[in-house]
């Protein structure tokens, strides 16, 4: 079984500028080699590397956590949050686009079923391929049966143009 | 096993038998040919053919209507053909790609208008004019093209500068050509492959050695949209090719955008994380 893989379309959205909370991170070996898995993955698509982000992660921690915890997989808690507005509730913002990845397996490598299961499909692929995004926050939480929660933010900060010829 | 065998083999002989009966039909009943020109006709009757000095062929003589969509030989034999340094059409256009895109002086009032804005001239490795989904363009048409997206930047900017050090690496400009969306997606209707989208124009500019990939994202209202570039209706390639680029280097290229997506209104676009805000049909 590898699991269900929920994606979030890119949306742009603004919000405002503040640090994240420090997270709790037992798994944060594993988070980044799933980061550096990804950003292998983006160059070699000639793309842009996504810069991890304390805030972004908190927020990844928080969810993934909070999945494994209640035992759901989805993009929207059951309180009704979607990640957008857990991201506006950690008071993160200066982002034009948001999209977020989740998803869970009980495999020996977690790493690898989560990305692979990533790929194989359509609209996960599109966030891990999308051009713009810079910034990211990787959450991996464990249940008490032993399955991976992952959650993976990707957020753009936009750069405007050093000078826009007119 | 054996029986197996036997199953499969009388399967094979009567699909076979099938297929002669539906051949022999079909070739009793239509009359095709080769005109002079070069174009094909299948018809029923003879009173119906094209033209004068019609050639008849059998049907099974006669060639592919449209080669190209056959799955491997006609483009593994194109890609050699356009990858042979000794076949003479390669070193000829070789010699256009240098000196052709010189676009022609501009009148006089022009170039007063526009005298910061020289057309680049294009300069690369020699290129196919057309992939498979892609647009045919004469050379004409690329020195045309590329003067559209600069001219068009007066109306409707769309231009972003990346720096690189401080100095300027690389200038991008996008713009909107109902003539070349029209050619475009009439081109590729008549391949099977409607499009319904605006189509814009962009070039790439390297002012200093640069890498440049299209990772072009447009964003409007709640949707973005990133164009897939293995993909020749959403993104093409008229002139150059993604990566490295010389300084004086300038690549022409297209996006093809999704039907929702309305000119008239504001639209983000972005190279990697470099954004720009742009209406393009104001």
């Amino acid at each position: 079984m590898l699991g269900f893989w929920i994606a979030l379309l890119l949306s742009p959205f603004t919000a405002r500028t503040a640090e994240g909370p420090k997270a709790f991170a037992p798994y944060a070996g594993l988070e980044a080699r799933f980061h550096q898995d990804v950003n292998q993955i983006r160059n070699g698509r000639h793309l842009i590397p996504l810069i991890r982000d304390a805030s972004l992660d908190a927020v990844a921690r928080a969810h993934a956590r909070d999945m494994a915890v209640r035992r759901y997989l989805s993009h929207v808690n059951p309180e009704g949050q979607n990640p957008l507005q857990r991201i506006h509730s950690a008071g993160i913002g200066g982002f034009s686009l948001a999209a977020e990845n989740a998803g869970l397996t009980d495999k020996a490598d977690p790493n690898q079923e989560i990305l692979q299961g990533w790929l194989a499909s359509p609209l996960h692929r599109k966030n891990l391929h999308a051009p713009p995004f810079n910034r990211t926050g990787v959450g991996i939480a464990r249940a008490a049966d032993g399955t991976y929660y992952y959650t993976q933010l990707y957020v753009t900060v936009p750069r405007e143009p050093a000078e826009v010829l007119r | 096993m054996k029986s197996s065998s036997l199953r499969g083999r009388s399967i094979a002989l009567v699909a076979f038998a099938t297929f002669l009966f539906g051949w022999g039909a079909a070739r009793a009943s239509v009359i095709s040919g080769v005109c002079p020109d070069g174009s094909m006709f299948i018809i029923k009757n003879r009173a119906d053919i094209p033209c004068a000095a019609a050639k008849l062929v059998a049907p099974d003589d006669m060639p592919p209507i449209k080669p190209e969509y056959l799955p491997r030989p006609y483009g593994w034999q194109r890609f050699h053909r356009e990858q042979d340094p000794n076949n003479p059409y390669n070193l000829l256009e070789g010699i256009e790609t240098q000196n052709a895109y010189q676009p022609p002086p501009a009148p006089i009032s022009q170039q007063a208008t526009h005298s910061e804005q020289p057309v680049p001239s294009v300069s690369g490795p020699p290129q196919p004019r057309a992939r498979d989904g892609s647009i045919q363009v004469s050379d004409q048409q690329i020195a045309d093209l590329i003067q559209i997206v600069q001219l068009t930047q007066q109306r409707a900017p769309a231009k972003l500068e990346i720096e690189n050090n401080g100095s300027p690496s690389l200038r991008l400009q996008l713009a909107h050509s109902r003539g070349f969306e029209t050619q475009a997606k009439r081109s590729w209707a008549s391949r099977g492959m409607p499009a319904t989208g605006p189509v814009l124009l962009f070039t790439a500019e390297a002012m200093a050695p640069v890498v440049f990939h299209p990772n072009f994202t447009f964003a409007q209202g709640h949707t973005a949209f990133h164009a897939d570039s293995e993909d020749p209706k959403q993104f093409g390639m008229l002139v150059g090719r993604p990566g490295a680029l010389e300084a004086g280097t300038t690549v022409l290229g297209y996006v093809v955008l999704p039907p929702s997506v309305d000119l008239a209104q504001p639209v983000d676009i972005y190279w990697n994380d470099h954004r720009l805000a742009v209406t393009l049909r104001p």
